[in-house]
């Protein structure tokens, strides 16, 4: 799996969790910083890292969960998890 | 009815979509408010989203106050404006094992851990009794899940300084208390963490994290769970279950493999599977589930398998059977038309996904089962579905099956009756009908807060604020009970009055849809005029608010004589009806009250 297709899956979720009506009017990219998104708050912070770990069955770590600033961060921990 | 909300769902996408399925939901029009506050033991913002759309998918919009973060205690054992000004119908308190705070160490001795106990329990007590005393609601308290870990192994089963004997105790107490106290209702969720596994339910992790007791994917379970206890509380519960016959109540085919061909009882696991689902229907009939069968087959075929010598269900057990090759979809609003009530009120479980899709199409408001391909499994989604979930068990849902096949009877004999007024009275109808005095709470509650259909006004109140009107002299609580040759109907009508200076004003009539068209309005109204003359009234108000169901009642006041009040707001959906009692004459003759 790619990077572009796991920021697509971050991407994705953010929309249904923030119910977002235009996909279009949200950027999501690589670079982009988690403190840019009003509304990713703390609760909805841990929706977003569940329904992660639901679609790629994995689990983050207490640890990982903290270094989680940038949404590159939490595609390479994804990366390097479904590797293995 | 959003399906995706229909047990058993997808917890992961409910958590994902709930905002958008809350949008959705929101567009129903016919939505019941009622005012809920969460107290909160941990975090409870999910709790609060996702119990707010399984509300809304069974008809009932929440208006939540959520407690402060961890203090269920100081928001609800002291004196709290806020939540006075709330006016809450109902308070969910919100804790768990981590909110223990006497809990025993291994030093104590079992005198020491006894009392921790006391206190433990004492605390909790001190917070139900605030709330009885200060908000006149109904409460739903979690009891106590298990803890993840055990430092003493199984001995902490046992041991006197075991959290898990602690707990253990605890929970019991708490049963004990809500068996003993109206309006006090437990969300099991020592049951729903061991049946989803405590490893699962609770994480060390969810904990640190963002102090979650309940780990975020199980959230929507214990939300369903709550959503239950509400709906249940408010009528919102399933009376029926519609059934299919082949591959559903025994394996096989009856027309095709014959009695001795198809598979239920001793013999193989696939019809020992069929016995053991008709034996927990059997336990739903036994508690007031209305049991009715929709089977494309010829009647003798049918009646022939229901009668299979090792099933558990017998022809007896069902209130009415429709075995032909009609439209499963006509048969079952046929089935309603019988009973007396709405399609909302019914569980259709079919093994054929064709048959299931057809009856969501046509009727919406019919729950339709969503069982998968094996039959073992049938058990526990009809029981996880929680569609029948009842607050209490009374008399009158042990008699209910007796008295809708008295009803049938009642529907022969009224072929040989010459005229309607003939037919009643060949009934011999007795009737109770008398103010409160101090029985049947349970029931008069239940009567408020279940009907529909003959229901003047639709509102709604618990147990507590019935209790509340039946002390105040300003009120006049009347109640009607029913038997007639056939059937004892138990208490089956119930009229609230508010005094007024001048006359009296009804604020509430319900009467139950199983003795409609009986009279028993009339013997109830009559009543009502002989105790407001002898208060010295002149004149009773009333009032209609028309409901998507109750259109039974919208003639009821012409009826007995009331004259229409010119309605000065007329943009409001009520109707108001005025009588001057002076000149009332009596309008049951069909009846025998008998009031002592």
């Amino acid at each position: 799996m790619s990077n572009v297709e796991i920021v697509d899956t971050i991407r994705d979720i953010v929309i249904d969790i923030f119910d977002i009506d235009d996909p279009d009017s949200i950027e999501l990219t690589i670079d982009s910083k988690i403190e840019d998104y009003p509304q990713w708050d703390s609760l909805a912070h841990i929706n977003i890292i569940t329904q992660i770990e639901a679609i790629y069955s994995i689990r983050f770590s207490l640890e990982e969960i903290e270094e989680f600033e940038y949404i590159s961060v939490i595609v390479q921990f994804i990366a390097s998890k479904i590797q293995h | 009815m959003n399906n995706k909300l229909v047990y058993p769902f997808d917890s992961i996408e409910i958590l994902r979509k709930s905002s958008s399925f809350k949008k959705e939901l929101l567009k129903n029009k016919n939505l019941i408010e009622i005012k809920i506050f969460v107290a909160s033991g941990a975090t409870t913002d999910e709790i609060i989203k996702i119990l707010e759309i399984f509300l809304l998918n069974v008809g009932i919009r929440p208006i939540f106050l959520q407690g402060n973060y961890g203090l269920f205690f100081e928001d609800l054992a002291f004196e709290n404006q806020e939540l006075v000004d709330f006016k809450p119908d109902i308070i969910y308190v919100h804790s768990s094992f981590k909110n223990l705070i006497n809990i025993p160490n291994i030093i104590n001795g079992s005198d020491e851990v006894n009392d921790k106990l006391n206190n433990e329990f004492e605390r909790l007590i001190g917070i139900w009794s605030y709330i009885r005393q200060t908000y006149n609601c109904s409460i739903i308290q979690n009891n106590f899940e298990l803890p993840p870990t055990r430092p003493l192994g199984n001995l902490e089963n046992s041991h006197h300084s075991g959290l898990v004997n602690f707990i253990n105790k605890l929970n019991l107490l708490i049963s004990d208390y809500a068996n003993k106290n109206k309006n006090f209702y437990i969300n099991d969720i020592n049951y729903l963490s061991s049946f989803h596994g405590i490893n699962q339910w609770f994480s060390l992790q969810d904990w640190h994290r963002s102090k979650h007791s309940v780990t975020l994917k199980f959230v929507p379970y214990l939300a369903y769970n709550i959503s239950n206890i509400i709906s249940s509380l408010y009528g919102k519960s399933k009376k029926a279950l519609v059934l299919d016959l082949d591959n559903t109540l025994w394996g096989g085919v009856i027309g095709d493999d014959g009695i001795s061909g198809i598979k239920i009882g001793h013999g193989s696991p696939v019809s020992e599977a069929f016995l053991e689902f008709q034996k927990y229907i059997k336990d739903l009939r036994d508690r007031g589930v209305l049991l009715s069968i929709v089977s494309k087959n010829e009647m003798i075929s049918a009646l022939e398998g229901i009668n299979h010598s090792e099933g558990i269900l017998k022809e007896s057990d069902f209130v009415s059977i429709k075995a032909n090759w009609s439209n499963k979809a006509d048969n079952i609003e046929e089935i309603a038309k019988e009973l007396n009530i709405f399609n909302d009120a019914l569980v259709f479980v079919d093994d054929n996904p064709v048959e299931r899709e057809l009856v969501k199409q046509f009727l919406p408001e019919v729950a339709v089962l969503k069982i998968t391909d094996d039959i073992s499994d049938y058990i526990s989604i009809l029981d996880k579905s929680g569609f029948f979930e009842t607050s209490s068990v009374s008399n009158d849902d042990l008699k209910r099956n007796e008295s809708f096949k008295a009803n049938k009877e009642r529907i022969k004999f009224k072929k040989s009756a010459k005229n309607y007024n003939e037919y009643l009275l060949s009934l011999e109808m007795k009737a109770i009908i008398k103010e409160y005095q101090g029985h049947h709470l349970d029931r008069i509650s239940q009567l408020v807060n279940k009907t529909n259909q003959f229901n003047l006004t639709n509102r709604r109140y618990s147990s507590s604020n019935i209790s509340s009107f039946i002390e105040s002299e300003d009120y006049i609580v009347m109640f009607g009970n029913l038997n007639d040759k056939f059937a004892e109907y138990g208490v089956i009508s119930v009229i609230v009055c508010k005094v007024l200076p001048l006359g009296i004003e009804i604020d509430t009539w319900v009467m139950s849809c199983r003795v409609f068209k009986r009279g028993m309005e009339f013997a109830m109204f009559d009543e009502l005029v002989r105790i407001a003359s002898k208060l010295g009234k002149i004149e009773i108000n009333g009032e209609h608010i028309p409901s998507a169901k109750n259109s039974i009642v919208s003639d009821l006041y012409s009826s007995l004589g009331f004259k229409l009040v010119e309605d000065a707001q007329s943009d409001s959906d009520k109707t108001l009806y005025k009588m001057s009692i002076s000149n009332y004459l009596s309008k049951n003759n069909t009846i025998e009250v008998i009031n002592e």
